[in-house]
């Protein structure tokens, strides 16, 4: 039995460095190859999107993990995404580049699942400085979908 | 070897203890605070996208499971698990619920990596008996056999220990890959609790200070890098390694907010903790208390 667990010790090792050298992420293993994006200001950029069938579900993306609003109700996704605009008064700026961006990535969801979704929001944070940042100065550019 | 004999004070009482609590926590923490229990039958199968561990299972058998029939017998192998009764059965039961109800969200795009080291963890507990102070061993027959010849208990604490050092150095290690000295700078570190949608008034104030920020990264790197080296340290120096560790998890949620909770990584801190100074500290309480109580008695 020891010889078995020695093995085992062996295998949970020798899949962690796999993990770690391809950076791939092999379910339970391997959590660390996230966390490591560049955070500085200049290159980070959140966009946030969200996507949905105008029967109810709906989805909220962010470029660097997927992000569901659950349970997909519209309601409740409108509901989050006005309390987000009353946080950020400052901001509702209209954007082509947001709009392009949103564009383009509900192609690639529509083409990848094979569903036919709606855009209905796009927010863009952006922070040009630390100091922005700190001062609590966002720019926001956000778009609601004339269909909705 | 010479870092495996520095586990040679871990005797099957001892991981008994460490047993009992680390199911409890663990059953509190999934079942009460954080039900991985939810219903995905209701989403729509196009975001089905299975990862890695999910591709050999076909989504149709995968989503008829009904996840309440699933929360209770992880509920009912948890609490087995926690009293060492048919330890052998229920702890593999409770890993591969546990595997299965962790994973499954990941499959419909909700990512999210608090539980992996969970999910280890209680797999490498498949693979040593309950321990001395278990039900498996009150009710055994013949319950007289020399428990601290068996190394099953050393083991498991050694490779729980290296496992999760080997994490935290690995995940040093990556952000330096992907960002070089980058992380190391101030404004990283101000720029990542900035960033976060729950961001903790505390966290604004370290956040203000470019002093401040500069040393929690340096910190925090450093002592990432550096934890696969508590293996080569006994305890209390390897204890206190990984309370640094727990603390910078601690950090991570005093200043970020619920996007910094690693609560089930906390959990997993448990193995870390001196069990058998804890177990002969306690012994000899229990004995002073009872030898003051025959005293009493026959006074």
């Amino acid at each position: 039995m020891q010889k078995i667990r020695w093995s085992v010790t062996m295998v949970v090792f020798a899949i962690m460095g796999f993990c770690f050298i391809t950076q791939k992420e092999l379910y339970p293993f391997a959590p660390y190859t996230m966390y490591s994006y560049p955070f500085t200001p200049e290159r980070f950029r959140e966009v946030r999107i969200f996507i949905g069938k105008r029967g109810g579900e709906s989805i909220e993306i962010t470029p660097l993990q997927r992000k569901f609003i659950y349970p997909f109700d519209e309601a409740r996704v409108k509901e989050s995404f006005e309390k987000e605009k009353r946080k950020n008064p400052a901001g509702n700026l209209d954007s082509p580049v947001a709009r392009t961006k949103a564009r383009e990535l509900l192609l690639l969801i529509n083409r990848n699942t094979g569903g036919n979704y709606d855009l209905i929001s796009v927010g863009i944070y952006s922070f040009a400085s630390l100091s922005d940042l700190r001062s609590g100065i966002k720019t926001r550019i956000e778009e609601i979908n004339e269909n909705i | 070897m010479k870092i495996f004999n520095s586990f040679s004070d871990y005797s099957s009482t001892s991981f008994s203890y460490f047993r009992f609590f680390f199911y409890f926590t663990n059953l509190i923490y999934f079942t009460l605070y954080n039900n991985i229990f939810s219903d995905w039958r209701v989403v729509d199968p196009n975001f089905w996208e299975p990862i890695s561990f999910f591709y050999v299972f076909s989504y149709t058998a995968l989503i008829s499971i009904d996840p309440n029939v699933l929360r209770w017998i992880f509920i009912v192998s948890m609490a087995l698990c926690m009293f060492g009764l048919f330890f052998r059965f229920s702890s593999v039961i409770a890993f591969f619920i546990f595997l299965f109800a962790a994973g499954f969200p990941c499959n419909f795009g909700k990512i999210h990596h608090s539980n992996h080291m969970t999910a280890v963890l209680l797999g490498l507990l498949c693979f040593v008996p309950s321990g001395r102070v278990s039900l498996d061993t009150l009710f055994k027959k013949n319950p007289v056999r020399s428990f601290d010849e068996d190394t099953a208990w050393r083991w498991f604490f050694f490779t729980a220990i290296a496992y999760m050092s080997i994490v935290y150095g690995f995940a040093g290690a990556q952000k330096l890959r992907n960002t070089g000295l980058n992380w190391f700078s101030n404004e990283s570190m101000a720029t990542i609790i900035l960033t976060r949608p729950t961001v903790t008034a505390f966290g604004l104030w370290v956040a203000s200070s470019d002093w401040l920020c500069g040393c929690l990264a340096k910190f925090a790197l450093v002592l990432e890098l550096m934890a696969p080296l508590a293996l080569f340290l006994k305890n209390p120096w390897r204890f206190f390694y990984g309370f640094l560790l727990f603390m910078l998890h601690q950090g991570m949620y005093w200043t970020l907010g619920d996007h910094g909770a690693f609560f089930p990584y906390q959990i997993c801190f448990l193995a870390w903790l001196p069990w058998p100074q804890i177990h002969s500290t306690a012994a000899n309480v229990f004995r002073s208390l009872t030898t003051v109580g025959v005293q009493e008695k026959y006074r």
